[in-house]
């Protein structure tokens, strides 16, 4: 049962088309990096507010 | 001036997460490019395992100190630890679909996952059903000390008696024996390194926030 899974699942697999380098993957790149820079910002902000509160 | 830890943690993470879907991966069957998940979802798990262990640590020392600073300590990172098993479950479930065929298997590692963060989520029940915030502090701190022993068994013990999918388990060479080529390690390392300084600084942020309603509250 196990192998036929596998079987079934590395054939779909080698189906599939390769998206790494294409101008929609960059897009997908650019907009996690935009996310996380975006997540940092946020976090950097708070604990700069933070450490001015703590010196009060 | 944010500490040089947490810049190191953003650094390593920036790195990851571009790397891990730019930098070239060994092909392989089954894996293919869904590979690419061992740089999110694996240090997820590592991040998990790190902050939670630093939540029993700070759970020891409100034992010995009684002080419920060291209590909230506890908590935060235990709180971030759950986050990071969230994400290292979607994760772990968008990849199951990709190579395994479902979202959900009944694979013993999964569903140990499951039972260890339901866990620690009656951790969270445990402490918001007490209001006496010293007793809340030492039974939760029991309680966590309990959670962390079991949750090792059953998420890297258990499924390595058992049959499973998951590498490393159940007879499955790990990544470490061949998989985890030199091209995943410049990536992987890093990105353990870095999710797990971002969960320390996650929590600190947390830790020093509930510091401040602390100090209100006492001077109130």
């Amino acid at each position: 049962m196990n192998k036929f899974i596998i079987n079934q699942v590395q054939t779909h697999s080698s189906n599939m088309p390769d998206a790494a380098g294409t101008d929609k993957f960059m897009v997908v790149v650019a907009v996690i990096a935009i996310l996380f820079i975006g997540i940092v910002g946020y976090m950097v902000s708070l604990d700069l507010k933070l450490k001015k509160l703590e010196k009060k | 001036m944010i500490k040089w830890w947490k810049i190191a943690g953003i650094i390593l993470v920036l790195y990851a997460l571009i790397g891990g879907l730019l930098m070239p991966v060994p092909q392989l069957p089954i894996l293919m490019q869904s590979i690419r998940n061992l740089y999110y979802h694996v240090p997820m798990w590592f991040g998990m395992l790190g902050l939670l262990i630093a939540s029993a640590v700070y759970a020891v020392r409100t034992l010995m100190k009684k002080d419920l600073l060291e209590d909230v300590k506890s908590e935060s990172f235990a709180r971030v630890g759950m986050l990071y098993g969230c994400i290292g479950l979607v994760t772990g479930m968008i990849w199951a679909k990709n190579t395994w065929g479902d979202f959900w298997t009944n694979d013993p590692k999964l569903n140990s996952a499951a039972i260890g963060m339901l866990m620690y989520a009656a951790y969270f029940v445990l402490r918001s059903s007490i209001e006496d915030p010293e007793k809340k502090a030492r039974i939760s701190a029991v309680y966590n000390l309990f959670c962390l022993p079991v949750y090792i068994v059953l998420i890297y013990i258990l499924p390595r008696l058992t049959a499973s999918l998951h590498p490393g388990n159940g007879g499955n060479p790990g990544f470490n024996s061949y998989d985890l080529d030199s091209r995943l390690r410049m990536v992987f390392y890093p990105a353990v390194t870095g999710w797990l300084l971002m969960g320390f600084w996650i929590a600190d942020l947390q830790i020093r926030v509930k510091k401040l309603i602390l100090a209100k509250e006492n001077e109130d």
